[in-house]
């Protein structure tokens, strides 16, 4: 096995916890675990009231479309150096030829 | 790992705070000197970023039926340490604050010392030991990314359990509902990063050779 192989089965194994989760809960709405923490502590102390509120919060959808551009600056960074690293070989390539 | 908005009482969020400040402090001037002394830091400081962003914004399903956030801070704690790992998480945090109403301002200082703080401190010293010891380098990091996730995670659940009812008893409620669903959360982030940073080895050693010395024995 070369390391592309490894990469490949790292990647299948990865995908397999992850579907695994949603196989073995069929009927789960995976709620978060921030929510559940905050169950817990209403479990404890219910008289419990927060002290402050979020200055601002989102909708669901913009809460989505929020998220989804966290991610993708992120993404567009990594793909970004993966880019540059590509062009990068073929270019010592080229100017070995 | 967000406490939630208004949910630790302010003696705890200064507590946490205070903790916080000096790692984000040194963190702030490790990155400026960084920058200044070696140009060639900036691709992995942003690539650190880079990773806490995308991977703090997924909600990963796991097998216990819940869903939690992967932190992404091991990248950045390997390659700078904890306090540029602290940075990096409170620019995240803020934009999930501010933007997401995911955690909060007054609980910013919990949080950033969870996720920047604890989680990495716990596994740079994992990373260091076994770095030193000389463990095959996918063990070392698959070990402090995955102990940068859940450390994070199990420093929530003491926070909590100390602002919350008898702390032995919170500890455990906490603990099962924080730290069971992240281990194979940290298992996927694991592999993820052992991979990458098997790529870049191979593909940019002029960027790894810093923190992961060449061996003399390794062909290719």
């Amino acid at each position: 096995m070369n390391h592309r192989h490894y990469y490949i089965l790292g990647f299948v194994i990865m995908a397999a916890i992850l579907v695994s989760a949603v196989l073995l809960n069929p009927n789960s709405d995976f709620s978060g675990t921030d929510d559940s923490g905050g169950d817990v502590i209403n479990d404890t102390d219910p008289d419990y009231q927060p002290w402050f509120n979020s200055l601002w919060e989102p909708s669901g959808e913009l809460a989505t479309l929020l998220f989804t551009l966290q991610a993708a600056i992120g993404a567009l960074v990594i793909g970004y150096f993966l880019g540059i690293n590509k062009a990068r070989k073929a270019l010592d390539r080229s100017q070995e030829k | 790992m967000h406490i939630m908005e208004g949910y630790l009482d302010p003696w705890w969020c200064l507590l946490w705070t205070m903790l916080s400040a000096p790692f984000l402090v040194y963190g702030f001037y490790t990155i400026r000197r960084l920058i200044r002394e070696d140009p060639a830091q900036k691709t992995l400081l942003a690539l650190s970023g880079a990773f806490i962003f995308v991977l703090s914004s997924f909600k990963l399903p796991s097998v216990t039926g819940s869903s939690s956030h992967p932190t992404g801070t091991g990248f950045s704690t390997m390659f700078f340490g904890v306090g540029v790992t602290a940075v990096m998480s409170f620019i995240v945090l803020i934009f999930q604050a501010l933007l997401l109403a995911h955690g909060g301002l007054t609980t910013m200082g919990a949080n950033v010392f969870s996720m920047g703080v604890a989680g990495p401190f716990v596994a740079y010293m994992a990373f260091k030991t076994m770095s030193k010891a000389g463990v095959r380098t996918p063990i070392t990091v698959f070990t402090t990314v995955f102990l940068a996730g859940i450390i994070t995670y199990m420093t929530t659940a003491v926070q909590l359990a100390l602002a919350y009812g008898t702390f032995s008893e919170s500890l455990v409620s906490f603990l099962s509902v924080f730290a069971v669903t992240q281990i194979p959360l940290g298992i996927v982030e694991g592999i993820l990063f052992t991979i990458f940073v098997d790529y870049l080895q191979r593909a940019r050693p002029d960027l790894t050779d810093r923190v992961f010395p060449r061996r003399v024995t390794d062909e290719s």
